[in-house]
């Protein structure tokens, strides 16, 4: 064990602040911080074995300090990685990334390697835990599954540096800006948002009603697609069962899992599906899913594909926030810092959004949109034909500009406390997932 | 695994006119054979040709990937084969590797092979070990080689990116090269060898002017092996990668939302590439004869 | 592909040469170094720290792992997954089995009445592996999707009833594994058959015994081998197969591949990934080590 470990796992007195959804966040990491244990049982592990971990060793100059950011210099190159399909493009190219190549002079290579949080982690855990590069200088994860959580934590995250921020400080809409998950924004900006709600084809479906209960009626027998994140699947049992998920106890878990097995076991489920159960839905395999927003607005760009609907269930859609960071040791930290800012000026965002559908974090892009001021004049010209929609129809979409009525039906994930509910958690959801 | 399994067949020479004339053709039956067969073969070849088929569909708005309701036929996607960047960067990656990989492979594969035809026990001791390695390495699970070797390299701190792929690339080919190039040296010919020892050619002189030339062809054809081997792995490159992500791992990642068109595209020249290998070697097999 | 006599032994003329100078006594040893050495490492070596792995305890956040001998790890999680390992087995085994009678007919085919085009058919037998395993497997996901060429002809024919599915299914995934490894057990077999000596058929027939006869007891006993070999070569990477399951697959038919990978590559539980496929290495293992005990290690080459 190194002399620097911070990090000692242990099943008793875990820190809560650790865990997203906690407004405090504290102040110093001094000294060892237990975080959580390895479900019942498990022996103490020092997560910090190995690892060098730089950020910790010393508060003045550490990594992200404002004198280590102040040394820092521009490498004109930046490492991105992103999930697929969630920035412009047009013939190959990204108009927004070619802007910003343009006019300060950083080279982007936009990676679209994330295919959902755990795997991602997976990939890059190895590295960071080695004390090594991931060879990106920007992840983006979601707010509602514990990745997140594990590297800010485990200080896995470089510290942003807010005196580069000055774009989002003036821009970035309340949703996003200081969120439960990182207080303060100390390591993260919002990349977009969405809401996990339900689609279905509304040329079968014709009375789908305003219930999550839909996705667990009987005579939808073997239309039905849920999403293989445990934590996506877990919610909407607690929705359906009418439990609040922030306010949810271990023992509403068991009865949303319940729920969700009689919903299997009655042959409703036609499969757990990751952004795949989109095109399965187009296909017709399923006609109602658990579905993200964006993905029905984008499939709604295709005539053929129109009669998809997105329904926000009276319940509750979930609301969750992909973020970017810039993982340790990476390799252009100020050059990155520049890009994740240029992503909050309303231009930038205009043209992203005119593409993405998400839930833009500047509500000013809206704005932009429908009287576009700068080089995105020409862009979204550009981007329209493969659009196919004028900017107004993105401006006025409610799942991009949320309205007031939408922004009620909006809830929270559940903020675990430590890994013990989290394996809780998923002892009870992923058996109905990878049932044999 | 794949195309390697059987390569060492359909180029094996003197495969082609074993065939014994058939006899009591004349039965009821006769026609029932081959329409089955004909069947299992389009039954075989049936997903290639909707491969191909999709390539030319058009796509009608919003984003680029694949449908399967045929929109009308175009050579769009030919024309932009390369405008899907990630796509394009896996493809070149797979090449790149699949070329180390070859090579490595091949050398390290063939000089094993040497070794087994011609020492045996008294002078090769573990000689039976090699064997029962090789054989271990092509009956094993590729999903078990590919955990245990991420497993290794994780222990070992070692980032995984193109070095492990080529590590473990060359791992899984050299056992198919080594069974392909012996089974071809089992015909050869020790005494051409010999001669050339007699007539005072040192052993290296001997081994590049006398013994790669005649075993080249099965050389090559463990070659192509490895280089199909490797172009086609998906399952070890999934867990080795790292951030090195091959063309089959980038479909394989792209199916969650859906593939563009030049999957398609590039799926249909390797194909088209492999076939004309493959011709190839049967017509250089056929002229041995 | 077909030798009668181990042409591979010294020829005699080597006799005279044997017991040379020490570059000729450490040469067998010099040309196998390479191989040996990158085997060793990267495929023993592996197989070996699966088996410390599976001992340890890993955190999940972190990853870092401390070894803590919990040896009743391997029975719980073997136990926790046992329906997984059944169904992988399950599914397998009817690929195989599926795969083994679409095959012979075509093989017997190939090899008694190939004639001058056989390197041809071949060829036809080979040909999915000239595009990417995920491609093909993509390619099925779509013909056998509700809207997709078979389904929607045959509900539109109404021979099939509207809400009737297949994606999801254990059959899709069977189906998909019997696709996928298909050439890997016409081959064999084909080999097999091919090598059997006509004239012993002809000796047979002269004899008078019937075509059934010929079949059962000249042409079936000879590919007994081939079949060993085709089953062993079709059954352990369905066994071990996730990609048919995660994609065809639905929500009752996960299996073991499909949870290593998670292990792996999702939930970065290594030791648990590790234990889980070290069952899935020694069920192989009991397949591998019998036909080698059966039928020599060495045989499995001319089956390749």
């Amino acid at each position: 064990m190194s002399e620097n470990e911070e990090f000692a796992f242990g099943p008793e007195g875990m820190d809560p602040a650790f865990w997203r959804g906690l407004t405090q966040r504290r102040v110093s990491r001094r000294g060892v911080m237990k975080v959580a244990g390895l479900g019942a049982g498990a022996s103490v592990i020092l997560a910090a074995c190995g690892s060098p971990s730089p950020a910790a060793s010393s508060s003045k100059g550490a990594v992200g300090a404002a004198n280590w950011w102040a040394k820092q210099k521009l490498h004109h190159l930046v490492d991105f990685a992103n999930w697929p399909l969630y920035i412009d493009v047009l013939a190959g190219k990204h108009l927004s990334l070619e802007h910003f190549t343009q006019t300060t002079g950083i080279k982007v290579n936009y990676f679209e390697v994330i295919q959902d949080n755990a795997s991602f982690y997976a990939k890059i855990r190895p590295s960071l835990a080695a004390g090594q590069p991931t060879g990106y200088d920007i992840v983006v994860m979601t707010n509602n599954n514990p990745e997140l959580g594990y590297l800010e934590n485990l200080k896995w995250l470089v510290p942003l540096d807010h005196s580069a921020m000055p774009n989002f400080d003036k821009y970035a809409g309340p949703l996003i800006k200081n969120p439960t998950w990182d207080p303060g924004n100390k390591y993260t900006m919002a990349w977009q948002s969405g809401w996990t709600a339900i689609g279905y084809n509304s040329q079968v479906i014709k009375n789908p009603g305003d219930s999550i209960q839909m996705l667990f009626d009987k005579k939808y027998k073997g239309q039905v697609g849920m999403l293989s994140d445990p934590f996506e699947l877990g919610t909407a049992g607690l929705l359906a069962i009418g439990v609040e998920p922030t306010k949810s106890t271990e023992s509403d878990w068991a009865k949303a899992a319940k729920k969700l097995k009689q919903q299997k076991s009655d042959g409703i489920v036609v499969a757990y599906y990751d952004q795949s159960y989109i095109s399965h839905l187009k296909n017709g395999d399923i006609n109602i899913a658990q579905a993200y927003s964006g993905d029905i607005f984008q499939a709604n760009l295709n005539s053929k594909y129109k009669k998809l609907k997105l329904l926000l269930p009276k319940e509750g859609a979930m609301l969750w926030t992909d973020n970017m960071a810039i993982p340790l040791h990476a390799q252009n930290p100020k050059d990155a810092m520049t890009l994740m800012d240029f992503f909050y000026s309303p231009v930038t965002q205009a043209v992203v959004e005119y593409y993405n559908d998400y839930i833009c974090p500047v509500p000013m892009a809206k704005q932009q949109l429908l009287h576009p001021t700068g080089w995105d004049v020409q862009a979204l010209k550009q981007l329209a034909p493969e659009i196919g929609l004028p900017t107004s129809v993105t401006a006025n979409s409610p799942i991009v500009f949320p309205d007031a009525a939408s922004v009620k039906l909006t809830k929270d994930y559940y903020q675990f406390k430590n890994q013990e509910e989290i394996n809780a958690w998923n002892n009870l959801f992923l058996p109905i997932i990878q049932g044999a | 695994m794949s195309i390697a399994d059987a390569a060492p067949i359909e180029v094996q020479p003197g495969a082609v006119d074993r065939s014994p004339t058939p006899r009591r053709r004349r039965h009821a039956g006769r026609f029932i054979l081959p329409t089955y067969s004909w069947l299992v073969i389009a039954y075989l070849v049936f997903p290639i040709a909707m491969m191909i088929l999709y390539s030319f569909n058009k796509v009608v708005g919003g984003m680029q990937l694949v449908s399967f309701t045929w929109l009308g036929f175009t050579t769009q996607w030919y024309h932009q084969w390369s405008s899907v960047p990630g796509l394009t960067s896996a493809f070149w990656l797979s090449i790149r590797l699949a070329v180390v990989s070859t090579v490595l492979a091949t050398i390290i594969g063939t000089l094993l092979a040497v070794a087994l035809v011609r020492y045996h026990p008294p002078r090769f001791r573990g000689k039976t070990a090699i064997e029962q390695v090789l054989f271990l390495n092509i009956a094993a699970p590729e999903i078990v080689m590919g955990s245990s070797l991420l497993g290794l390299f994780v222990m070992l701190n070692i980032n995984r990116g193109f070095l492990t792929l080529v590590l473990a690339h060359v791992m899984f080919c050299i056992a198919y090269v080594t069974v392909t190039v012996r089974a071809r040296m089992s015909g050869f010919d020790r005494a051409l060898e010999e001669a050339a020892y007699d007539l005072g050619a040192r052993p290296l002189v001997t081994f590049t002017r006398v013994t790669l030339p005649l075993i080249m062809p099965g050389v090559l054809a463990g070659a192509l092996m490895a280089f199909a081997l490797s172009i086609d792995d998906f399952v070890t490159s999934y867990f080795v990668g790292g951030s090195s992500i091959p063309f089959p791992v980038w479909v394989y990642g792209a199916t969650r939302v859906g593939i563009p068109p030049q999957v398609f595209v590039f799926g249909t020249g390797i194909f088209a590439v492999g076939i004309f290998f493959a011709v190839l070697s049967i017509f250089v097999a056929k002229k041995k004869v | 592909m077909e030798q009668l006599v181990p042409t591979d032994h010294p020829g005699s003329l080597n006799k005279r040469r044997s017991g040379g100078s020490f570059a000729k006594k450490i040469a067998p040893y010099v040309l196998s170094l390479p191989a040996g050495v990158w085997l060793v490492l990267l495929f023993i070596v592996p197989l070996g720290s699966m088996l410390i792995m599976s001992l340890e305890t890993c955190s999940p956040a972190s990853g870092a792992c401390v070894m803590t001998w919990h040896w009743g790890e391997l029975p719980s999680i073997v136990n926790l997954y046992r329906g997984q390992f059944f169904t992988s087995l399950y599914f397998a085994a009817l690929a195989t089995l599926f795969d083994l009678i679409i095959s012979f007919p075509i093989a017997y085919w190939i090899a008694f009445r190939g004639g001058r085009r056989k390197n041809f058919f071949l060829l036809m037998l080979l040909v999915p592996f000239f595009v990417s395993f995920v491609i093909r497997t993509i390619v099925w996901e779509f013909v056998l999707s509700n809207n997709g060429v078979v389904l929607h002809t045959l509900k539109h024919l109404h021979l099939m009833p509207q809400g009737f599915h297949v994606l999801g299914t254990g059959v899709a995934v069977v189906a998909g594994l019997a696709y996928n490894y298909l050439p890997f057990t016409a081959l064999p077999l084909y080999v097999a058959l091919e090598r059997i000596d006509q004239r012993v058929l002809e000796a047979a027939y002269d004899l008078y015994a019937s075509k059934r006869v010929g079949f059962m007891k000249v042409i079936l006993p000879l590919t007994v081998p081939g079949i060993y070999a085709a089953f062993l070569l079709t059954f352990i990477p369905a066994f071990g197969d996730y990609v048919n399951q995660e994609i065809l697959g639905g929500t009752a038919n996960t299996m073991i591949g499909t949870v290593i990978q998670n292990e792996y590559t999702s939930a970065g539980d290594y030791a648990g990934g590790a234990s889980l496929s070290l069952v899935l290495l020694a069920v192989s293992l009991v397949g591998i080590f019998l036909y080698a005990r059966v039928l020599g290690s060495r045989t499995i080459e001319q089956y390749l």
